[in-house]
């Protein structure tokens, strides 16, 4: 039992006491009603999801500095937690959009952002997947990860000013004090399952990668005394 | 405000778990077999 | 050698070695109005659409070509290793980018202001504004291509699945200088009333600003293994 099982089951059980509060406890949402308990899986989905990528960026920096296994699957670990989050956030956002919106998509900037995001994470993810020497393959990922990441604010900006010229649609900025322990709860409970789903990830990593280096042919020793005569005469 | 839609809300809530329960299990198989 | 004639001299060869091969060059251009033209087609008699939408049409058209272009500019270093030559030389790989990035904003530049009268026909759009601000916003843009373009081909230069992979990398990455010179391009094809041009030149001028220093740093540490 690592402390990433620890963490995640942790999360598990915020997540259920969150849940739950938010969708039987919590009061309706002023303006968007039953529809708006989503609120407590989307934002705190969304939330954690970035937290990941940003928690990537940072290892790949680690990785690029200490050049050791641990920190490549670190990398691997967040990116991959962060993309299946993202992937989850874009449906929950989506079906979100439809009753209170009246659409399935919207050139909103998170949504699109977050779109982005995947796809640009997922390159990543696939990246690393057709490389096979090691070395190579763990400088490759960091320096698509940390791009990839550094991207995201521009993005979020761009589009948010793209946005400004045409009607912008009202989301719930403010949140009453009935909704918000709900969706700290949630929140944390993301966190930690995060964590755990990370742990787990880079531990299947660490494994694979120590497996591969094991497998490695020994270093070519170099040729010192050539002590046979062939070809000499 | 809007009247009803629990159908939207158990879509997501009961998507959001399933994915989070199967990533779960894929990372524990995936354990097991490295 | 410094840096900077270092950068100089690259910019050169690369230039030269693309002269030399214009029959290619040719080929991008060819891919880029086929581009055009099917998008015309795509969007059918709606001139309305399309003289709104022109802007759009040739960024896009210089994205899909872009990713050919920034593929070569790399491909044609692995060729009888003549990028470990250069690293040898020794060459500074920071100017080895610079160099090859400055090579590729000027060939994207080309394309486009061959693109732009075409576009303009099939369009049936007009240059309302300032042809400055257009030129303004076709170099800034070039530049926010050619930067991460340079670096993704640099990391997908040895990857058998590169046709793919480079233009996935890239996409999401220069969305913000897209749509920054895509809205700028707009704005002086069918008029800028509220002087919104000038904020998106500065976007894109910041995006390149930023993303020349980073893939020049990052560069390095790619073409060294």
């Amino acid at each position: 039992m690592k402390w990433f099982h620890i963490s995640g089951a942790v999360g598990v059980v915020l997540l259920v006491i969150g849940h739950g509060m938010g969708l039987f406890v919590a009061p309706p949402e002023a303006m968007m009603g039953d529809v708006g308990r989503i609120l407590y899986a989307h934002v705190s989905t969304a939330w954690i999801s970035l937290v990941a990528f940003l928690l990537a960026f940072f290892a790949a920096i680690g990785s690029l500095w200490f050049g050791r296994r641990g920190w490549d699957a670190s990398v691997v670990g967040f990116v991959e937690v962060g993309v299946v989050l993202t992937a989850l956030l874009l449906f929950q956002g989506s079906v979100w959009a439809r009753p209170t919106w009246g659409v399935w998509w919207t050139w909103d900037p998170r949504l699109t952002t977050s779109a982005i995001l995947l796809v640009a994470f997922t390159a990543v993810l696939l990246l690393r997947s057709v490389i096979d020497q090691p070395d190579r393959r763990m400088l490759v990922t960091s320096v698509a990860t940390i791009v990839a990441f550094v991207d995201v604010p521009i993005v979020y900006m761009s589009i948010k000013w793209w946005n400004s010229l045409h009607q912008d649609f009202s989301s719930p900025e403010t949140v009453s004090s009935y909704m918000v322990t709900p969706l700290r709860i949630s929140a944390f409970g993301m966190l930690f399952l995060m964590l755990g789903f990370v742990g787990m990830r880079r531990r299947i990593e660490l494994i694979r990668l120590e497996k591969e280096w094991s497998l490695q042919p020994p270093p070519e020793r170099p040729a010192a005394l050539n002590l046979s005569d062939e070809g000499t005469q | 405000m809007i009247e009803g839609g629990w159908g939207y809300v158990w879509a997501v809530y009961g998507v959001s778990w399933a994915v989070l329960f199967f990533y779960g299990v894929s990372l524990y198989l995936r354990g097991r077999t490295s | 050698m410094s840096v900077l004639v270092q950068i100089a001299w690259i910019l050169q060869k690369d230039l030269l070695i693309e002269w030399r091969a214009r029959s290619r060059m040719f080929a991008l251009v060819s891919f880029a109005l086929t581009t055009l033209l099917l998008f015309s087609f795509a969007v059918g008699p709606d001139t309305k659409a399309l003289r709104e939408h022109a802007g759009g049409y040739l960024w896009l058209a210089l994205l899909f070509s872009s990713t050919s272009l920034l593929d070569r500019s790399l491909r044609v270093e692995e060729e009888s290793g003549a990028m470990d030559s250069l690293l040898l030389a020794p060459t500074s790989p920071t100017a080895i980018f610079y160099g090859k990035a400055l090579s590729n904003t000027l060939q994207l530049v080309v394309l486009g202001v061959i693109a732009l009268p075409v576009t303009l026909a099939l369009c049936d759009a007009t240059l309302t504004g300032s042809p400055l601000v257009l030129l303004a916003a076709l170099v800034l843009g070039a530049m926010g291509l050619a930067a991460p373009g340079t670096l993704y081909a640099a990391l997908t230069a040895r990857i058998s699945g590169q046709q793919l992979l480079l233009p996935l990398l890239l996409f999401p990455l220069i969305v913000p200088a897209l749509l920054a010179a895509v809205k700028a391009t707009t704005l002086v094809l069918t008029g800028d009333p509220m002087e919104q041009s000038g904020s998106w030149l500065v976007l894109l001028a910041c995006f390149d600003a930023l993303y020349w220093s980073i893939c020049g740093v990052l560069f390095g540490r790619i073409v060294e293994t």
